[in-house]
């Protein structure tokens, strides 16, 4: 259970460095996307799916896979984005950042896997 | 200092996320996940709301609890690889109810916040006038 919550501080920890670099990028005057998350969570989803793929050992599993990987995405952050988005009256952007997230990250972590089997 | 507030809160959040997902594991659909991913949206939304109102300082409130432990608590990863291993009917049944409903809460928690908010400055004012 450690080993979760020791993957989880780090991998927030990187969550909140790279937050802190590009928070938000601006598509149009006044339209922002919410790039740092997005970012974060197609990586991350990525790096589960390789992870997934290697079939690791329960205890890494849990330090990475678990705990690294799950700290490091967020989908707290995303809900409160879409909302802001929404409250902002940017509904295209909201819509684009909800099916970009989804079906990317989707996508992101299928990749990771299939790599996996391709190259192992 | 700001990186160890976020690394506490992500510490017991990580943990609490893998505590929850161990009652629910024998469960065919992930409703850990789901489950957690809603609440959390709840409670991102509802604390920044608060912190955004307050007149004093709270950022080491949003990085501990916010950044840290929702953020910690809450995943994306896993969402999206429990999609590849659910079967279809499942696996949309799934997405679904986590993009919706967590956006809903996500919403209902800004809204309870202010609601909250408003009531205690009422009170607040209250005494002040007595």
């Amino acid at each position: 259970m450690f080993l979760v919550g020791l993957g989880g501080a780090a991998g927030a920890l990187l969550r909140y460095i790279i937050s802190e670099y590009m928070n938000v990028v601006r598509v149009e005057k006044g339209i922002i996307f919410p790039v740092a998350t997005w970012i974060i969570n197609m990586t991350g989803s990525f790096l589960l799916g390789i992870l997934y793929g290697l079939d690791l050992p329960s205890q890494l599993w849990l330090l990475l896979g678990v705990g690294f990987c799950g700290g490091y995405t967020t989908f707290s952050t995303f809900g409160k984005e879409v909302i802001d988005l929404l409250m902002d009256k940017q509904w295209r952007v909201a819509f684009l950042y909800i099916l970009a997230s989804a079906l990317l990250s989707i996508i992101a972590a299928w990749v990771g896997i299939a790599m996996v089997h391709l190259l192992v | 200092m700001k990186y160890l507030f976020v690394m506490v809160g992500a510490f017991f959040g990580a943990m609490a996320r893998y505590e929850i997902s161990l009652l629910f594991s024998e469960q065919p659909f992930p409703i850990a996940t789901a489950a957690v991913n809603i609440i959390g949206c709840f409670f991102l939304g509802f604390l920044l709301t608060l912190v955004t109102l307050s007149r004093q300082d709270r950022q080491v409130w949003a990085l501990t609890f916010g950044t840290g432990f929702l953020g910690a608590f809450t995943t994306f990863s896993t969402f999206a690889l429990d999609v590849l291993i659910l079967n279809l009917p499942m696996a949309l049944l799934y997405i679904g109810i986590s993009l919706i409903v967590g956006i809903v809460f996500a919403g209902a928690g800004v809204w309870t916040a202010r609601a909250v908010y408003s009531r205690l400055r009422k009170t607040r004012n209250v005494k002040e006038e007595i």
